[in-house]
Parts: C-alpha cells; structure tokens; sequence
C-alpha cells in the first residue's frame, strides 16, 4: 500500500503533458547506447571533420586546375601531395 | 573534402526544411481530417505518384541550379514521405483524452496543433529527418552524377564520380573510390543514426 502510494508520488512526466513527453524522449534519445548509433555517430564526426577542417589544412586551387596532373596517383609529385595534386591543390 | 561540404550542408538543410514544410502540412490535415484530409493527401499522393528522379530533372531544368534551389527542389520531393507519417500519428493523437481534455478547457486549434499534438510527434518526425538527410544526399549525388548539380567552381561527391568514370576502365581507381567511400560511409552512418534513434524511441526494442 505505502509502496502504491510512493509510486504515485513519484515525480515523472504526466501523460500528455507535452513538456513531461519531450522531456521523457529526451531521455530516450540515448542514440549513444546503441552500437549502431556509436558507429554512426563516430563515422559523421570524422566526415563532418575531414570536409569542414580538411581544407584549413590542406589548400587546394579549385579554380585553377592543371589537366595534366588530374590523373597522377597518390604521393607521385611528392608525400606532401597525396591526392595527387602539386602543393597549389592543381 | 569540398565535396563533403556541399553535400552535408545541403542534406541537414534539406532535413529541416523537410521536417517543417511535411510537419506543418502533415499535422493540419491530420488535425481537420474529412474532406480537407482527403483533398490535402489527394494531393501527396499525387505527387508520390511520379518518379521523384525524373520529376527532379525536369525542374532543375527549369531553373538555375544553385545551393537555395537545388535545396528548394530536393524539400518539394522529401517533404511527402514526412507529411504522411506525420498525419498518421497525429490521426492516433487527435483522440486522445488530453488533446479532448485541452479542447473542452478552450484552447484553440493552432494551440493544441502546436503544443500537444507536434511535441508527441516529435520522436517519429526526428526519425525520419535522419534518414532524410542520407536520402537528399544520395539524391543531390545522383543529380550532380547527371551533370545537373551545382556549376564548377564547386566541388561535390556525385561529379567527382561523373568525372572519374571516365578514368576508372584505365586503372585510376584513386579518382573514383575516394568520393564513392565517401558517399558511402555518409549513408550509411546517417542511416545508422536514424536506426539507432527509431529503436531508442521504440518501446517494444528498448533494453528494459
């Protein structure tokens, strides 16, 4: 009986109470607990990374483009160039 | 790395202006329902009944691609799927006792849209705002394949493989992989995310 009525008075969200249900799926939402989501998460990190903090690294001329170099292979110029690029990203 | 921005900008842009334009359409018909229900889905599928590539390649033909719209027409073929999704839940919701509760106590139809019946939705419109990022990036790289995405000087993964198609029957693999991997690996990890949200919100797969 006293265990019934301590359930009652625990605090949680009331059904339908739109701020009570955000904040439950908010609890929810734990993307992080699952494998998948750890994988997905930690694969647009890395993406998210190379495409947005990538170029403050490495320069590339992307107007001015050397057609003669386009095809050269990974580290051919030098190891600095590694999409086979010269250091001017031609 | 130029390619990625352009494709993830224009992915979590077109998410959110899907998930608004399809909630907001969504949640009205599903709230009203009868004849304006009928007529607004009338309407959706109207639209999910034509081919969204050759839908697409008809309007970008017809207007000047830029990032707004290419933004702009790939909303107009993703916000379908979101609106249906969100009328059916809403339909669920509308007769619950609270949305009756909130009704008899005088609040208005706006406001019960608004604060009861959108917020309850939320988990299903978060889901499907995932995947819809993994599928507008797919979508703009199968645009730019066709040379119809953004105009040089910008860079994204769908031309960097138009471009290196040609090279790959004589051995340059490493202008081809490298934005196909890409691609790929953006996919399928959004795709992971959407998963992982949808069973964390799913009562019956939650780890009790």
């Amino acid at each position: 009986m006293a265990a019934g009525e301590a359930a009652l008075r625990q605090p949680g969200p009331v059904p339908g109470d739109s701020r009570g249900r955000l904040a439950n799926l908010r609890g929810r939402m734990s993307v992080a607990g699952s494998r998948g989501g750890q994988v997905g998460i930690g694969l647009v990190v890395a993406i998210v990374a190379f495409s947005f903090l990538g170029p403050l690294v490495y320069h590339t001329n992307q107007v001015t483009v050397q057609l003669g170099l386009a095809t050269l292979p990974p580290g051919t110029r030098s190891a600095r160039t590694p999409p086979g690029m010269t250091l001017s990203g031609g | 790395m130029l390619g990625g921005q352009s494709s993830l900008e224009l992915g979590l842009a077109v998410s959110v202006a899907t998930a608004i334009v399809g909630t907001v359409y969504g949640a009205i018909a599903g709230y009203l329902g009868g004849f304006v229900d009928a007529l607004m889905m009338r309407v959706v599928d109207t639209f999910l009944a034509i081919p969204s590539l050759v839908f697409l390649l008809i309007l970008v033909n017809l207007f000047t691609p830029n990032m707004w719209t290419i933004i702009a027409l790939l909303t107009m073929l993703s916000w379908l799927a979101t609106s249906r999704l969100v009328r059916g839940e809403v339909l669920t919701l509308r007769t619950r006792e609270y949305v009756q509760a909130a009704r008899v106590m005088g609040s208005g139809s706006t406001r019960i849209v608004r604060r009861h019946l959108v917020p309850n939705a939320a988990g299903v419109i978060a889901v499907n705002a995932t995947f819809t990022i993994a599928d507008a990036i797919l979508l703009y790289a199968a645009l730019s394949f066709l040379g119809l995405g953004l105009p040089p000087p910008h860079a994204d993964w769908g031309t960097m493989l138009s471009n290196g198609l040609n090279y790959l029957f004589d051995g340059y693999w490493w202008i081809v992989y490298p934005p196909a991997v890409m691609l790929i690996l953006t996919v399928v990890a959004f795709n992971l995310i959407g998963d992982a949200v949808r069973d964390s919100l799913d009562v019956r797969l939650r780890r009790r």
